[in-house]
């Protein structure tokens, strides 16, 4: 009765219920398999769930726990300490790899499938891979060796000052090419002929890239910084795959992998899904601030 | 379109939809005639039992044709809880689960069993032929919740040939470990490998000095659990990670020990590249796999300079238990599987394939070949049960991994990873 009236009204209004009946069921599962387990998640962040018996509600004694805790306030420097360094490295190597290939290059369609492959792969498959790289008798050392240049290896990834920039280095090889597809798409938007009215009047290369082209590529540049940021603030594959969150005291540890340890390694769901709620509000804070300022300029221009 | 056909359309649709829902339904339910019915079971293992299931089940199958075996080996000890607790947590499962003896995990059975999680299998053979040390860590209360196969040592694997070739003894001393390190790393060999970057490695092996050091350990974790004692207020830990700086100022470990994994270090031990390689028992499979062009054996980890002083620390090794949300058709398979494995045929032969000693050759004390060093301190009945497997939390394990780590670079002092463990103790039971 009641589906009858509804449809009747949609009816009424010129729109027909049948289009709706068949998203139904990818709502439904939307809803189910994504928005709950959000509020759940949510729920759960203020209780002291182990993730097999009861949850007991504590209040906000978890977000107490974390921003009284040095390891967490660490955890969280590593984690917009390599999501910034990540941001910049890949957006701008993505950018030059652009402005590279946008030219008329015979072996130009190969090279941009080469420089994209990475980003199809599995970030931890990748991850496993340059760790056989990067161990002591890995490929690096023994490249630098064949070099003559033995004083520069290294324990990659078991000395903590250097074990963070490793991850870094694999994240910035497998995304560098999201980038450049990503400005390529912007680049192409860009009229030819006001470059070439540009190159006319005489303008140099780097006073066209900085008058014409960077202004006209704001859109691309807002999207790719704004994803690659999030991938940055998310990483966890690379540093499972690579280090495991150490050597030693949380040297790599981020919130992603934090999130993991505190729910799988500790069973402490309740701790762990307030990790994932501050997670959330930082990542969501800072991309929408990030947003907003890039979309204010891109108005300005 | 006029109504009529709109609506017709709309059934058609419809009867489609249910006519398909009803044939994917029977050809689930359907079974050719004349097969007879077949449990099948889902397990959980540990990639440490590899090489002996492998062998194991399909003769399990062969002499139990009713039941059929799902077997999945799990990666890392962090993949395989999160694979089964999430299961778990949603009522799922598979049959027989991977579960840690102990506590100090999120798959232990002091975590799992009074969640009701366990099937209690109470008045079984094999808890007879097993060491009390691992039916106390398969106990939660009165109930026994896990079969273990095998108990095994923390110690250190030997490559004979290298030894004889440097014309050096195996050492039975502390200052004969630290005497062999200078002395090989003089001529140019890497002492000792460490897997320094998995973290099970170092927990144990600082666990093992502790359980020497600590005078009375078993009191003493009793005051600990009793409020009484700290880590940093007993001076026997402080001599346990003592041991751990003089091994490294002697140069023992291999370059880039904190970045080694096992497989790195255990690629490294068969291809003769090192001395020594300090691990587990359970590392005899991978070691005999590969099949290495030297004799070794495995020997205790001398912790002090007085004879017969060491503790081996012994692992009761990661076991089996039955799913508590399983149909009682599958329970009654998962028991039979596991009253199979621990038979002593059975279990003899997972621990020669595995490493380590069966619950029946710990109790006579039948030491195979390449543990036989281990004789005169098992006579003497010097040994405890791995530290970690008896802590309330798993964060105290893991601060004893991470700052022992720490310690290994010389980022933290002593007395930093003492409050560290303190301060995870603090956090109270998972």
């Amino acid at each position: 009765m009641f589906f009858s009236r509804w449809a009747g009204r949609l009816r009424r209004r010129g729109l027909d219920e049948v289009p709706w009946l068949f998203a139904l069921p990818a709502v439904v599962a939307l809803f189910a398999f994504h928005f709950v387990p959000i509020v759940f998640g949510g729920y759960y962040a203020f209780t002291d769930w182990d993730g097999l018996s009861h949850a007991s509600w504590v209040g906000l004694q978890n977000f107490r726990r974390i921003a009284g805790d040095q390891f967490a306030r660490s955890v969280l420097w590593h984690t917009l300490e390599l999501a910034t360094c990540f941001v910049l490295l890949v957006n701008a190597i993505g950018l030059a790899l652009a402005l590279a290939l946008n030219r008329a290059v015979k072996t130009r369609n190969v090279l941009r499938v080469i420089f994209f492959a990475p980003v199809a792969l599995s970030p931890l498959a990748i991850s496993f891979v340059w760790q056989w790289i990067f161990v002591p008798q890995g490929a690096l050392n023994r490249v630098l060796d064949a070099a003559g240049l033995s004083s520069l290896q290294r324990d990659w990834l078991g000395d903590p000052s250097t074990a963070l920039w490793m991850v870094l280095v694999v994240m910035v090889w497998q995304f560098t090419g999201l980038a450049m597809v990503l400005y390529l798409a912007g680049l192409q938007q860009i009229p030819e002929e006001i470059e070439e009215a540009a190159l006319v009047d005489g303008a140099s290369d780097w006073l066209r890239l900085r008058k014409i082209v960077l202004p006209l590529l704001a859109p691309a540049i807002t999207v790719s910084v704004t994803l690659t940021f999030i991938i940055g603030m998310r990483v966890f594959d690379q540093i499972l795959g690579l280090t495991g969150g150490g050597p030693a005291v949380g040297q790599t540890e981020t919130l992603g992998t934090q999130i993991y340890e505190q729910l799988f390694q500790f069973g402490r769901y309740g701790y762990g899904a307030a990790f994932s709620v501050v997670l959330t509000v930082i990542v969501l804070g800072l991309a929408l601030l990030q947003l907003i300022f890039l979309r204010m300029n891109e108005r300005r221009l | 379109m006029n109504r009529r056909s709109y609506r017709g359309g709309r059934a058609s649709v419809a009867l489609a939809f249910f006519v398909l829902l009803t044939l994917a339904v029977s050809s689930a339910q359907a079974r050719p005639s004349g097969q007879s019915a077949t449990v099948k079971l889902t397990m959980y293992s540990s990639g440490a039992s590899k090489p002996a299931l492998d062998v194991l089940i399909p003769q399990f199958k062969e002499a139990n044709p009713d039941i059929d075996v799902d077997l999945t080996y799990l990666g890392t000890a962090a993949s395989g809880n999160q694979l089964e607790t999430t299961q778990l947590a949603a009522g799922g499962g598979p049959d027989i689960l991977s579960v840690w003896p102990g506590c100090g995990t999120a798959t232990s059975v002091c975590r799992l069993a009074p969640a009701g999680h366990l099937v209690n299998m109470p008045a079984k053979p094999w808890a007879k032929r097993s060491t009390s040390i691992s039916i106390s860590t398969s106990k939660y209360g009165a109930g026994l919740y896990v079969y273990s196969p095998v108990v095994t040592f923390e110690g250190l694997w030997i490559n004979e040939s290298m030894f004889k070739e440097l014309g050096l003894k195996v050492p039975e001393t502390f200052s004969q470990v630290l005497a062999v390190c200078r002395k090989a790393r003089a001529r140019g060999k890497v002492p000792m490998l460490l897997a320094a970057s998995q973290s099970l490695v170092m927990q144990q092996l600082l666990g093992a000095f502790a359980l020497t050091t600590v005078d009375d350990y078993p009191k003493w974790l009793q005051k600990l659990k009793a409020g009484k004692a700290t880590f940093a207020g007993t001076p026997g830990w402080h001599r346990a990670l003592q041991k751990l700086v003089d091994l490294r100022n002697a140069g023992c470990f291999q370059l880039g020990a904190t970045g080694t994994t096992s497989a790195g270090a255990e690629q490294q031990f068969v291809q003769g590249q090192a001395l020594s390689y300090a691990n587990m028992t359970s590392k005899k499979g991978n070691i005999e796999g590969a099949l290495p062009k030297f004799g070794f054996s495995q020997h205790p980890f001398p912790i002090t300079d007085k004879p017969n002083g060491t503790t081996v620390m012994l692992i009761v090794g990661v076991g089996w238990s039955v799913n508590a949300h399983s149909s009682k058709t599958n329970q009654a398979a998962a028991q039979r599987l596991i009253d199979y494995l621990a038979q002593p045929t059975q279990s003899g032969t997972y621990a020669r394939l595995s490493g380590g000693l069966s619950q029946e050759q710990f109790q006579k004390g039948v030491l195979p070949r390449y543990l036989s060093s281990y004789s005169r301190l098992f006579k003497a009945r010097r040994y405890g049960v791995n530290p970690v497997q008896k802590w309330q939390n798993a964060e105290t394990g893991d601060a004893l991994t991470e700052f022992g780590t720490a310690l290994l670079t010389g980022q933290k002092s002593i007395a930093e990873v003492l409050k560290a463990l303190d301060a995870a103790w603090k956090l109270g039971p998972n």
